[in-house]
């Protein structure tokens, strides 16, 4: 049967309780009107909740309504299969306890909420359930329809009508994303907690019937590992005022009536009161002391729901006063205390009495806070409050034969507990004042509700904070709490600084540098304490480091080669802590200035090259090779019996022109001074060899050569390669050799392989080159011709 | 080009011995990186990043793990000069390895008297056991890989001659100036020489064999860091210059369980990320000295102590953490080793894997 576009509905009679079993896991029931906690049915399920409906206006859906539970269907057997268990299990059973006349519906997510699928149920118009499993099952949809359902909420609702007429009578609830645009749509993904019903207005006979219920751990566990039931509670009754609908009250005497209501109203409201009471709207309590004229009073009471508003009249007959009591008179008619606090009057009771009544004999109070007590003959309240307590309504009467009554409002605060602000140093011994608290509070005791920065205790007595922190840099809160002798308790939070020290520079007060070769870098550090945040920059705060040596600011790391030669600098360091991780550090900042003295001192000088030159007699001594390579920066040079003609200045050039060919072997000394004037030498000797002639490729005995095609030199004349020479004349020859218009792919690498006369690379054309070959010694240069070739 | 480099060696150690065995080293392949040093009153710890130079550099054409018999590529060329190969103790080091990069940095001690004479001759090798060794075997994986042969540095090679050298000489050790070297044989001994002078004897000793043979030749260990204790005290500092080559590639110390007295194979400052001190690199972190690797180093006259913490939480990433200041930036990034300074590595764990690679130029 379909309902308007796009519901098929289904009744049953509906009953209780309902068990658990395998389909439990996956079913949510969502009691909307009472309950709003998520069951708890198995760490496994996955559920979806509605928490809340809303109506028209907004408000909570909590009348009007039936229930809408919603049901997951099993994720992970199949939809027909698992729908199908939901109600073979549950439903069947609990159609069996149905109440006659009791019906309800089942539809899905897709059949109301999105519209596109259809749940096919009972057909309503046969309202007489069967209490066979098979045939409720038969109703079912076992197509691709229910697998569609799978996961998707179904909804119950529950009514107590036994005959509806026609479909459009079922179309009462129809909800709506958009209430304002009014247009049904599908609700989105994450949103189904909140969506929004709108309730339109009910058929003539249609009420609904409310249906709580709710997930409890019921301890068994079923053969599926989970366990819970869910338990319903159909309802008799309607929604509807329920209390009494008389009530008798006497002018002058405190009178209370409570509004009672099925299903949980939303506020409540009364009408055609008498003077003195007064109804709270949210309980529905009506008191107060009435004062009108006696007689019947019809008061209309209304317990307002969502959507509806229920209405019943009360008779109150109200009776005229007996005697002629006291006029309560309420001077003060709000009273702020504080707990702990002794008060001797907290509240006096006074009254005005005619002189031709009786005297008034005793005094009264009611509902007055634990601690507090009335003195009956002088209507003082006094004592110690215990418990805080807010705007609590306190009935006082006086008494002469005859009782007159009054009210005030009471409330009892808590007392307070304050420090001001804290701020210890790391390191460094103090304490707090003792704690303010509220006048007349006397705590007898403190203790701690959350833990103090590490080297603080908190006196037990006194409430005062004291002793040494232990980490700097730190701000941290921490609960304090007292109590005194009659257990009235007060706590603060306190936040609590504990400021750093400064960083201390403790790395060591001497920085040798020796030389420039490998330096180790100096490295700054700090006294490593937690009372002191680590620094997080470094700075020169006097002085200058040696020309070529730089600071690391971040890593204090000084390092870099000293260009200025030796010497001493004291320079002054910081460290500074006042930021750590980009925030300020309470307390920090830069450290007392450290003295650092950097000694750029020399080790022994020493020459790391072989010392050998090669010239040509009667010509100056090569300008561009004539420098003899050291390190550890030599001061001076010297020569020992050296010719005539051969000079050394102090950077270590030798300069002159030898008269002859020959070889000379001079001792060279280097020497330098530390900064304690400690001289430094080391001598090598010097080899100069001068040519007296030029070479010829004949006396270097050069040699033509034939290579092979696409084979490398180094194949055809292992290991290296092709010797011109003959022979390898070495790196450090006088003599170099080059050839003009040698075979493509054949060369002479680099200088050092000229001198050795050595040729590599690998031929590649064939042919007959005929070649230019130059030899060259410092005197000069001989040209001749010979012949290669590539086969 | 090799011979001629042996005869440029032959002439420069000819040469120039008088002149640098003041300063304790020996010069033959030109230019040299310099380490200085200062030897001061009490102990020092030296470390020594250079090499002595090469003796020759070849390719490897072969290798026997069951002769031990290494077989250059160019024999003709290695022949000459591996037949004639100083009688002093060397050592043959992987330098690059194209197939396989895990072997560069593999040491082994060259038998070099083996090797003298006809194996040589062939361009071979004889590689004899060691316990400074970086691997016991010799895989035949090593063909094709680019070598080196250094000679060790030694007492004499490293300090001088005993006329020469920094120490204060006396008839026992015990009124001069020592050295000490970690056994590479017995975890946490030591060996200990001094320069004994008595009438007209003068050279280096072990001190357990005061009248035993001059012990100048001790090797020191590559990666093995030495004390030099000056026990006469208000002596003024004695300067030490150390000249060699450069490594430039890695270098393999392997580490024993317990205290590791380290010397670095390069010679600029190392910091904890550049010598590989983590977890991936078979680092230990834990909570306390038993169950945390710890490095000890002299900052300037102060030993300071860096612990290897495990994170206070499972996921947390160990750290370095000072235990005796405190530094600026970031720990692990800081150039605490310098490279003339021996420093201590404690291990928890024996690491025979353990690599430094080399600076970045």
């Amino acid at each position: 049967m379909n309902f308007g576009h796009h519901t098929d509905l289904f009744f049953a009679k509906v009953g209780f309780p309902i068990r658990k079993s395998s389909f439990l896991p996956y079913l949510l029931f969502t009691a909307l009107f009472v309950l709003q906690a998520t069951p708890t049915i198995g760490a496994t399920i996955s559920v979806e909740t509605l928490s809340r409906l809303k109506d028209s206006s907004g408000n909570d859906l909590n009348n009007g309504f039936v229930l809408v539970g919603s049901f997951l269907a099993r994720p992970d057997t199949g939809g027909a299969t698992a729908i199908s268990s939901l109600f073979t299990e549950d439903l069947a059973t609990t159609r069996n306890n149905l109440n006659s006349g009791n019906y309800f519906t089942i539809f899905g997510e897709g059949s109301v909420l999105q519209g596109g699928v259809q749940f096919v149920g009972r057909d309503y118009t046969t309202p007489t359930p069967s209490t066979s499993t098979s045939s409720f099952v038969n109703y079912i949809r076992t197509d691709s329809v229910a697998t569609s359902l799978e996961n998707q909420s179904l909804f119950l609702l529950v009514f107590n009508q036994s005959t509806i007429g026609t479909s459009s009578e079922m179309m009462i609830f129809r909800p709506y994303l958009d209430l304002d645009s009014g247009l049904r749509s599908a609700i989105p993904e994450g949103d189904q907690g909140i969506f929004t019903f709108s309730l339109e207005a009910p058929p003539t006979g249609l009420l609904p019937e409310l249906f709580f219920g709710k997930w409890s751990d019921d301890g068994e566990t079923d053969s599926d590992g989970l366990r819970g039931v869910f338990n319903t509670v159909g309802m008799s009754q309607a929604f509807g005022i329920t209390s009494s609908s008389t009530a008798s009250a006497t002018n002058g005497s405190p009178f209370t009536y409570e509004i009672l209501a099925n299903n949980g109203p939303l506020a409540y409201a009364a009408t055609g009161m008498p003077n003195g009471l007064q109804i709270d709207t949210v309980t529905g309590l009506i008191s107060g002391i009435p004062n009108d004229t006696a007689g019947s009073y019809s008061i209309v009471l209304d317990s307002v729901g969502g959507t509806v508003t229920s209405s019943k009249t009360l008779t109150l007959t109200l009776a005229a006063v007996a005697g002629n009591p006291p006029v309560v008179v309420t001077t003060t008619n709000v009273v702020n205390l504080f707990a702990g606090v002794s008060y001797s009057n907290a509240y006096t009771i006074h009254a005005i009495n005619a002189l031709s009544n009786p005297p008034i004999t005793s005094y009264g109070a009611s509902n007055l806070p634990a601690g507090l007590s009335v003195n009956t003959n002088t209507g003082v309240i006094s004592g110690m409050p215990t418990q805080p307590i807010t705007n609590a309504t306190i009935p006082i009467s006086a008494y002469n034969g005859a009782t007159g009554y009054g009210q005030f409002t009471m409330t009892i605060n808590s007392p307070t507990l304050s420090y001001p602000t804290l701020t210890f140093t790391a390191g460094s011994s103090s304490s707090s004042p003792v704690p303010t608290v509220t006048s007349g509070y006397q705590p007898t005791a403190y203790a701690l509700g959350s833990s103090l920065p590490s080297g603080l205790s908190l006196n037990p007595t006194t409430g005062v904070i004291s002793g040494t922190p232990t980490i700097g840099g730190t701000i941290s809160t921490s609960t304090i709490g007292a109590v005194n002798a009659s257990g009235v308790a007060s706590s603060v939070t306190q936040e609590i600084t504990v400021n750093t020290l400064r960083p201390a520079i403790n790395s060591a007060p001497v920085y040798t540098v020796f030389n420039s070769a490998n330096a180790a870098p100096y490295v700054i550090t700090t006294t490593l304490t937690p009372a002191v945040v680590p620094p997080s920059s470094f700075s020169v705060s006097r002085g200058s480091l040696p020309t070529g040596m730089s600071l690391d600011t971040s890593s204090g790391v000084i390092s870099g080669t000293p260009v200025s030669g030796k010497g001493i600098t004291v320079i002054g360091l910081r460290a500074n802590n006042a930021n750590a991780n980009g925030s300020p550090v309470p307390g920090g900042g830069e450290a007392p200035e450290f003295d650092l003295t950097i000694r750029v001192d020399v080790n022994p000088p020493v020459f790391n090259q072989a010392l050998k030159k090669n010239c040509a007699a009667g010509f100056p001594l090569n300008a561009k090779n004539n420098f003899l390579s050291s390190a550890n920066d030599p001061e001076t040079f010297s020569l020992s019996g050296a010719p005539s003609w051969l000079a050394i200045a102090n950077d270590g050039k030798i300069s002159g022109t030898p008269p002859t060919a020959g070889t000379w072997i001079i001792p060279v000394t280097i020497a330098n001074t530390t900064l304690a004037s400690l001289r430094q030498a080391n001598t090598q000797n010097l080899t100069i060899t001068a040519v007296s002639s030029a070479a010829s490729a004949a006396s270097l005995g050069v040699r033509p050569g034939t290579f092979f095609l696409n084979q490398s030199l180094a194949v055809t004349y292992p290991s290296v390669g092709f010797f011109v020479t003959g022979q390898d004349m070495g790196a450090d020859s006088v003599t170099s050799v080059n050839i003009l218009g040698l075979p493509p792919g054949v060369i002479f690498a680099n200088l050092a392989d000229r001198r050795r006369g050595l040729l590599t690379g690998t031929p590649t054309a064939k042919g007959t080159y005929p070649c230019v070959v130059y030899v060259s010694n410092p005197k000069g240069f001989t040209r001749s011709t010979m012949t290669f070739e590539v086969k | 080009m090799n011979l001629k480099i042996l005869l440029a060696l032959v002439f420069l150690t000819a040469t120039l011995t008088a002149s640098f065995q003041s300063l304790g080293q020996s010069q033959e392949d030109l230019p040299l990186e310099v380490v200085n040093y200062r030897v001061a009153q009490g102990t020092n710890y030296f470390g020594i990043p250079l090499l002595r130079p090469a003796l020759w550099r070849g390719k490897i054409a072969s290798a026997s793990n069951s002769t031990r018999v290494i077989t250059d590529q160019d024999p003709k060329s290695s022949g000459p000069v591996l037949s004639q190969i100083p009688l002093e103790r060397a050592y043959l080091e992987i330098t690059a390895s194209a197939l396989d990069p895990k072997l560069v940095g593999e040491r082994f001690e060259v038998g070099v008297v083996e090797t003298r004479g006809p194996l040589g001759t062939k361009g071979q090798i004889r590689l004899v056991s060691s316990s400074w060794d970086t691997r016991p075997d010799v895989p035949t994986g090593l063909a094709g890989c680019s070598y080196e042969i250094h000679p060790h540095w030694t007492l004499s090679s490293f300090l001088g001659t005993p006329d020469k050298a920094p120490l204060r000489r006396a008839k026992s050790i015990a009124n001069g100036d020592f050295v000490k070297i970690p056994s590479s044989t017995l975890s946490g001994k030591w060996e200990s020489f001094f320069i004994v002078e008595d009438k007209k004897i003068v050279g280096w000793r072990n001190s357990r064999m005061r009248a035993g043979p001059d012990a100048g030749g001790e090797v020191i260990p590559p990666g093995l860091g030495v004390q030099i204790v000056v026990q006469a005290p208000s002596v003024a500092e004695k300067p030490l210059v150390l000249m060699g080559e450069a490594r430039k590639h890695a270098f393999r110390r392997p580490l024993q369980v317990g205290r590791n007295l380290v010397s670095l194979g390069h010679p600029s400052p190392h910091s904890l990320s550049s010598i590989l001190a983590n977890r991936d690199y078979g680092f230990q972190a834990g909570s306390n000295s038993a169950n945390s690797d710890e490095i000890q180093f002299r900052n300037h006259g102060r030993w300071e102590v860096l612990r290897y913490v495990q994170g206070s939480s499972g996921s947390a990433e160990p750290s370095w953490q000072c235990l005796t200041a405190r530094y600026g930036g970031k720990i692990v990034n800081l150039p605490l080793l310098p490279a003339h300074q021996a420093f201590w590595i404690q291990k928890v764990q024996p690491d025979s894997d353990f690599i430094i690679p080399a600076p970045a130029p």
